[in-house]
């Protein structure tokens, strides 16, 4: 996909009419495009005004339901940029929160390719592999974290996932080896799950990839886990799992 | 809905509304379950009417769109007034939502393509009657829409309203891949002109 094409993604992916891979690709692409993600901004704005558009009063049994989740639900912590120790002082802050967005660009692009798994099959390699680098980074900052804690778990049918997870950075790495792919029609769903059975999930995949996927912004949850859905994945695991870890408290 | 932004709140410089939805979500991300009031009163209409436009039924729509503000809630946090309107964030979580929802549904059954590809190629007018709030935006849009292309419209609500992926729509509307790309985008560009907002 050329440069030109991409960016005419623009209007398709703020219309999330982008397949999984090409959303992800896009998504790796605008964290080197301020244009293009300047443009879906602006975009956005026409999304909301559209929702507007086709407001409808919800039951009240949605606020019931809200407010009884919300009562046991952990906030997420605000995204903290990593670089920002270093001297900066002489920079007017403008500068600084432009850098910090870029940072978050560039965060957000590297989850969505992991989270977004790797059904992704697109042809642009140096994107794989800038994003990769991107990702093994992150992953050596993971391991290097005074609180990292590994585990090995076997996985149903065959096959182990070794889980890396640390509280004070809020992430979770897993690795597998000798997982077959998943039965046709079929896909793996990773899961983060908390105490009270919730999961969230947090990527699709066919196969399991053979480098170490990074999950971030864990919010409190205790296991990571994976099931066997129908290939679209599911809402909520609707199958037991193939495999559970608990993260360290 | 009472204390809604008067619509060209959403044509100032992002971050820029007074006492407007980012400040509210800004006392919800300190864990503040009155703001949470605050913006549920706000975005709780649009969220599932958006919901319930994309999935058609009700039940599902009301666990879609619980999801989402069970998300606004844990992810207030995240709003980063730099990157756009609160609106237009927390839409854009309950669009995906929504869609990803649609495709799950698709990967199981064909049973919901079915069903939207037989009431698929409708305008916003449609919705009136079951709307009950933001006469204003949906006049301002209808003028907006009707200033498009056929193609552009089309793409557009195919796409944004019934969930459609852009080769769907290209299948749909037998346009070339790379044509109903483009119209999206420039229809989309188009409507944010008209209705001037994101600028």
């Amino acid at each position: 996909m050329t440069e030109a094409d991409v960016h005419t993604l623009t209007g398709a992916y703020v219309c999330d009419a982008l397949g999984e891979g090409e959303r992800a690709a896009f998504e790796q692409h605008m964290a080197q495009c301020p244009e293009c993600a300047a443009e879906v901004r602006e975009l956005r704005e026409v999304g909301a005004v559209m929702a507007d558009a086709v407001a409808t009063r919800p039951p009240a049994s949605l606020k019931d339901a809200v407010d009884a989740r919300i009562r046991v639900t952990r906030q997420d912590p605000p995204l903290t940029d990593p670089h920002a120790q270093e001297p900066q002082a002489a920079v007017p802050a403008q500068r600084g929160s432009a850098q910090r967005r870029r940072a978050a660009w560039a965060i957000a692009a590297v989850l969505a390719l992991v989270v977004a798994g790797l059904g992704w099959r697109v042809a642009d390699q140096q994107n794989q592999i800038n994003a990769l680098n991107a990702q093994s980074t992150q992953i050596s900052q993971l391991l290097a974290a005074p609180d990292a804690s590994a585990t090995r778990v076997p996985v149903t049918g065959g096959g182990t996932a070794l889980v890396v997870d640390s509280r004070s950075r809020n992430e979770v790495a897993v690795s597998f080896t000798g997982v077959a792919s998943a039965p046709s029609g079929k896909i793996y769903q990773l899961w983060l799950m908390t105490a009270t059975g919730a999961a969230r999930s947090v990527g699709l995949m066919e196969s399991t990839p053979n480098h170490p996927l990074l999950v971030e912004g864990l919010a409190g949850e205790t296991a990571v886990g994976m099931t066997i859905e129908p290939s679209g994945g599911s809402v909520k695991p609707t199958t037991l799992p193939v495999m559970v870890a608990a993260l360290e408290a | 809905m009472t204390g809604r932004e008067p619509l060209h709140a959403a044509s100032q410089a992002p971050g820029a509304e007074p006492e407007g939805l980012d400040v509210w979500l800004r006392r919800v991300s300190l864990g503040r379950q009155d703001a949470f009031d605050h913006v549920y009163a706000e975005i709780s209409g649009p969220v599932y009417g958006l919901a319930t436009r994309i999935l058609r039924d009700p039940a599902q729509a009301e666990e879609v769109a619980q999801e989402v503000l069970v998300e606004v809630w844990r992810q207030a946090s995240r709003f980063d007034p730099a990157r756009g309107s609160a609106r237009a964030w927390v839409m854009t979580i309950a669009h995906r939502r929504s869609v990803d929802r649609v495709r799950a549904e698709q990967a199981a059954a064909d049973r919901q393509e079915r069903n939207a590809r037989e009431t698929a190629p409708m305008l916003p007018e449609e919705d009136v009657a079951e709307a009950v709030e933001g006469r204003l935006e949906r006049q301002r849009l209808r003028r907006c829409m009707g200033g498009l292309t056929d193609l552009q419209r089309e793409s557009v609500t195919l796409a944004y309203y019934s969930g459609y992926t852009y080769q769907q729509v290209a299948e749909l509307l037998g346009a070339p891949l790379g044509t109903v790309k483009t119209r999206m985008r420039d229809g989309l560009a188009r409507l944010r002109d008209c209705l001037g907002v994101g600028r």
